[in-house]
């Protein structure tokens, strides 16, 4: 640990007017537009596919590069929004947000906080055998015989349940966890407190922005899972929101011979407005949960 | 001299139980962690002995290990396969580079973000290029396709400039130029955010101490900045050194196509073509997997040994 | 660091003991039959169910007739090989699935399949399923499929009414209406070679007039070149010279010459610059929006039909027929050329674990949908409430209705025909799409007939062998060698020595040499 890091809750900022030139420089101007470029290439995709699912077939066709709106129209959203398999993958999509999220940070936390507590009982040999699972796995079809004999094939619960812990978010818990100075704990014991009472009154609240941090990345990563649906779900009523969507990508452009009952051929505004469909909520809520996972981020990695 | 013996023995028994009355809490915080890690991860596990057969999906894993054990024919078979080496390459090429170029990228946003002084400019710049880290891959390559396909956007452009459209999808160098680029597109803003705190959290001491000395911005750059994000670059590197392998999987399978096989084949997505598409035996793909876990392995602890030895703190 | 390694190796190898010894216990036993009720209950899994899952007036009947209870489920078009597989090595099959067998993976699925005991032999007697039986006896190459003198698989027909049509409507569609305004226009849409060349020129010179316009014409993506169907002897890796040996098709001079053709013509800038870079569907789209005079493309009644669509719906001041006329082209041979396939496509097998009663009741079913009751019921419905027979012939009574209703039965039958059959009768088929279709399909099979057709397919013999070489690495060589192909065309290889030095990065002799020796 550097020893003259600066705690995290003053980051304190480039003194104005003293040294630094408070006129802006020809430097800043540069960097301004640097910048102002970068964000713009950022954007500029979601721009151009939201004119794309806005515009009528033959204007994608013939305009190769979109950048006004002409000739707008609805009919691509309404599509999207009469598609009963996107509304039954947002639902599912839903449910595994909410519950899957849930269930995934309580296993996770919990296992966080027991690793980072020393010297107890097994603790090296907990560590140890996930350490070993870090780099060696028995592979896709053993993992598919487990599904089986556990009879999770086509149930909702074959996507949350086998991602009760994931090993990264856990260790970032755990260095989390560490970084809280153990006189918390001491004094803890002193006032009389067991152990449950030491977690959840003590600890558990100062860890807050982890685990909103940790909560972000689970909700993220069910919000676009998809793997394990493609292998396991065969209803489509099941079907999670990112599996739709990259079917309907997928069928959009190809052309398999000898179908019959293919498909809609979709063209590119279908999966444009698909597309956003499935952005929006996220783009939504994102500006406000940025703050929350910067500062648990830089603290989970920096003290770990 | 035997009881002292017995003595010893007793009393750590005595102190063993006593911690583990001591752990009882924590011992049942981590029991789910055990069943959970044992179930997922060692319950199929011995698939692993799979490498060592030619499998036959009836027989199940233990059947066709009795029935149909090959030994190490299965790696044979692979090492002899001139295209697993280019996939190697490719794997270790893409792998390599992403780490390099991503770091790179990461580092040269947090530095812009760093100088920049209009601070609503830099949030609002921010929050903009850290948000495609959370789309999935799937809708990334959605963009990817829709803007550098033949008529697409940037061939419009380049057009309008005079020249030939290019192939970017399927053109071998054009398409890594691709997978880099786009994987910057994604990540560079979400990896600058640790290096941003990073700088953010230098004594400003420093600072006034160098325009003292009459240092240019550039050079405060290179002798403070720099400098203050060395541990936490490398920790990240020996974290990231151990998924060389892996390379990404996701994005390529996304974002590739047959006429790019041979420059984009990672050994993710040559072992997943050849299990499903091509039908390769489970054996060989099992092999080839348990070899790349072999591998990745040794990487990790080679660069945390290397780590060590240069005097940082290392993960293991 | 003795003590930790321990710690380390004792957890692991534990886990790997015990449950390898706990999972033992999953082994291939056989199926028990199981009922719901009277009713046996099967799991049917197709790629051709789509969204469909009983429920329906029409399941029910059958299910109550046939006393089956059927588990229905389809596969996402994307993953359809990921899923099959995936259900084949984790030993999770339905009782009747489906896969897409073909050449290119035969030894890899059917062959391992069998051998492995996962699919379910056909009784050797299939007399009691007559018209099964009967489509066996039409498949294309059935021989290539049995093994040990039985059938592993029942081979999807394509059009079961006309199993002799087995070439592909690989072929072009073109502006009429341009073509007769620049006086280029034939007969019937019949061009010989001279006529097609100089019908292409004269769309190359018409792009100086039309802005939208982009090239003259241009090949769906995976068919490109297409001139070369009038030179080549095979569409894929292996055709054979004249001595009877098997050579390389990419490599061969009949094919050179015929690659070089479509280099001259990329060189006059008759194909589209973008064609080399071309995603799926876009050519496709291209022409739809009126920038090709002339496009190569699989003609199936559902493409054709959407291209129609296309026009009508776009540009409806455009006449629909002129714009999407069917072209016929004679190569310099002065015969047609089409490429030859096999009359099926994708296969319905069984779990090698169900009983041989199971078996038996689903043959039944899928006999009787291929039986005249059968597919009149999969097509209209039950006579009298459905449909009324007027003259011998089945008049619907709300066409509307029958339009919004799901009938089970339809989708059911795809099990054993992909329905070209029935596409005649089919209230939701376009007719005239689809008449125009089998016109040229008619006249095609006549040419054929009259030797003035030549089908360009791999032998056979050589395209079903399974041998180690040839399936380990004919599907790599394939992709390559088109590879290679388009860039020798677009001029990235300026000359042939470039592009055979690409084709000889592959395996070519090893896999020559060992085929040659196994058809000895």
């Amino acid at each position: 640990m550097k020893k003259n890091h600066v705690s995290i809750e003053r980051l304190p900022l480039r003194p104005r007017g003293k040294s630094a030139n408070a006129r802006f420089g020809k430097l800043d101007i540069v960097l301004f537009i640097i910048l102002l470029v970068y964000a713009i290439i950022i954007i500029f995709p979601f721009y151009n596919a939201f004119l794309i699912s806005v515009s009528p077939e033959y204007v994608y066709n013939e305009t190769p590069l979109l950048l006004w709106p002409r000739d707008l129209t609805i009919a691509s959203y309404t599509s999207v929004f009469q598609n009963e398999n996107l509304w039954s993958g947002f639902r599912i999509t839903m449910v595994l947000l909410v519950l899957g999220t849930a269930y995934q940070m309580f296993f996770t936390i919990i296992t966080g906080y027991a690793l980072s507590r020393s010297n107890w009982f097994g603790k090296n040999f907990l560590m140890n055998m996930i350490l070993v699972t870090m780099f060696f796995g028995g592979g896709l079809i053993p993992y598919y015989y487990l599904i089986t004999s556990l009879n999770l094939h086509d149930k909702i619960w074959v996507m949350i349940i086998p991602g009760a812990i994931d090993t990264f978010n856990m260790l970032l818990m755990r260095n989390y966890f560490q970084s809280l100075p153990k006189e918390l704990e001491e004094s803890a014991r002193i006032d009389g407190a067991n152990d449950i009472q030491i977690f959840v009154k003590v600890y558990l609240p100062l860890a807050l922005p982890m685990i909103a941090t940790v909560g972000l990345f689970f909700a993220v990563g069910n919000w676009n899972s998809w793997y394990n649906a493609m292998l396991f779900i065969k209803t489509p009523s099941l079907w999670p929101l990112q599996f739709v969507l990259r079917n309907l990508i997928i069928t959009g452009s190809s052309n398999i011979e000898g179908t019959i009952t293919s498909p809609e051929t979709y063209s590119q505004g279908l999966v444009m407005a698909s597309i956003f469909f499935t952005i929006v909520p996220m783009m939504c809520f994102y500006p406000f949960l940025q703050r929350f996972f910067i500062k648990g981020i830089v603290v989970g990695a920096i003290k770990g | 001299m035997d009881n002292v013996l017995i003595a010893k023995k007793q009393s750590r028994a005595h102190d063993l139980k006593k911690k583990v009355g001591r752990s009882k809490f924590l011992i049942l915080l981590g029991l789910p962690a055990v069943a959970f890690y044992f179930i997922f991860c060692y319950i199929p596990m011995y698939g692993i002995l799979m490498a060592f057969t030619y499998y036959y999906p009836k027989r199940g894993i233990l059947g066709s290990l009795f029935t149909s054990f090959v030994g190490f024919k299965n790696f044979d078979t692979i090492f002899k396969d001139p295209y697993f080496w280019q996939v190697l390459g490719n794997t270790v090429f893409i792998g390599l580079g992403k780490i390099i170029i991503s770091f790179v990228a990461a580092l040269l946003v947090a530095l812009l973000l760093n100088e920049i002084r209009m601070r609503m400019f830099k949030k609002s710049v921010q929050i903009i290029v850290t948000f495609p880290h959370f789309l999935s891959w799937v809708v990334v390559a959605g963009f990817v396709n829709l803007f550098f396909v033949t008529d697409g956007a940037i061939n419009g452009v380049i057009q309008l400039f005079g020249g030939q459209p290019i192939d970017f999808l399927r053109n071998g160098p054009f398409f890594i130029t691709l997978l880099f680029g786009s994987d910057i597109w994604k990540e560079a803003g979400w990896g600058s955010i640790i290096y941003l705190a990073t700088m953010a959290g230098i004594s400003p001491e420093l600072y006034e101490a160098a325009d003292i000395d009459g240092a240019t911005r550039l050079q405060k750059i290179w002798h403070i900045t720099l400098p203050s994000i060395r541990p936490t670059a490398i920790l990240l590197l020996i974290l990231s050194v151990g998924g060389i392998l892996s390379a990404g999987f996701d994005q390529i399978f996304n974002l590739y196509n047959p006429l790019v096989y041979n420059v984009a084949d990672i050994l993710d997505t040559y072992i997943y073509r050849s299990q499903f598409n091509d039908n390769v035996n489970a054996g060989v793909t099992t092999a080839i997997g348990l070899f790349k876990s072999v591998v990745s392995f040794i990487l990790v602890l080679s660069v945390d040994r290397i780590a060590k030895l240069s005097g940082e703190r290392g993960i293991i | 660091m003795e003590k930790k390694k321990l710690l380390l190796i004792t957890p692991t190898l534990l886990a790997l003991l015990l449950p390898a010894m706990l999972l033992s216990s999953c082994d291939g036993s056989a199926k028990e039959d199981e009922y719901d009720g009277d009713k046996l209950i099967v799991s049917l899994r197709n790629l051709y169910f789509d969204a469909w899952s009983g429920g329906d007036n029409y399941t029910d009947y059958i299910e109550n007739n046939f006393k089956l209870k059927l588990g229905l489920s389809n596969y996402s078009w994307a993953d359809w090989t990921t899923q099959v597989n995936g259900a084949i090595n984790g030993n999770n099959v339905e009782d009747v699935f489906h896969f897409n067998l073909d050449s290119y993976n035969f030894a890899s699925t059917y062959e391992y399949w069998v051998e492995g005991e996962i699919i379910k032999a056909l009784p050797e007697d299939m007399s009691a399923w007559p018209h099964i039986q009967s489509l066996l006896a039409n498949t294309s190459n059935i021989d290539a499929l049995t093994i040990d003198g039985k059938m592993y698989g029942i081979p999807i027909a394509k059009n079961i009414k006309n199993p002799e049509t087995t070439f592909a409507p690989f072929t072009y569609v073109y502006r009429r209406d341009w073509a007769r305004d620049l006086g280029v226009y034939q007969e019937n849409d019949v061009y010989t070679w001279e006529q097609f060349n100089a019908l292409i020129h004269a769309f190359n010179l018409r792009l100086q007039n039309d802005p939208n316009m982009v090239a003259a014409i241009g090949d769906v993506e995976w068919g490109f070149p297409s001139v070369t169907n009038f030179y080549k002897d095979s569409p894929h890796c292996f055709t054979k010279n004249s001595s009877d040996e098997v050579v390389s098709n990419f490599h061969s001079a009949k094919y050179v010459e015929g690659l070089n053709v479509a280099k001259d013509m990329v060189a006059r800038q008759y194909y589209y610059q973008n064609q080399y870079s071309s995603k799926d569907g876009e050519m496709n789209k291209r022409y739809a929006a009126q920038k090709l005079g002339i496009l190569y493309e699989n003609l199936s009644y559902t493409n054709y039909n959407k291209l129609r669509t296309d026009y009508i719906r776009n540009y409806p001041a455009v006449d629909v027929d002129d714009a999407t006329a069917i072209m016929k082209v004679k190569g310099p041979d002065g015969k047609f050329a089409l490429e030859g396939t096999e009359n099926w496509f994708s296969m319905t097998f069984f779990d090698a674990e169900i009983s041989d009663n199971k078996q038996k009741k689903v043959l039944d079913l899928m006999d009787w949908l291929l039986s005249e009751d059968g597919t009149r019921f999969a097509m209209y419905g039950i006579e009298g409430y459905d449909y009324d027979m007027i003259n011998n012939e089945p008049v619907l009574k709300d066409v509307d209705e029958y339009k919004n209703k799901t009938n089970g039965a339809k989708y059911l039958r795809y099990m054993t025909t992909l329905g070209y059959d029935t596409l005649s009768y089919d209230p939701l088929v376009n007719q005239d799409s689809l008449t125009i279709v089998n016109d040229w399909t008619a006249e095609m099979s006549e040419a054929r007939e009259n030797n003035q057709m030549r089908i360009f397919e791999e032998d056979p013999e050589v395209r079903w062998l399974s041998s180690p070489l040839k399936n380990q690495h004919s599907g790599r060589m394939l992709s390559n060698a088109n590879s290679y192909v388009t860039q020798y065309a677009f001029n990235n290889l300026t000359n042939i020595e470039a592009y055979y030095s690409q084709l000889n990065r592959d395996p070519w002799e090893s896999v020559l040499a060992e085929i040659n020796a196994k058809l000895g």
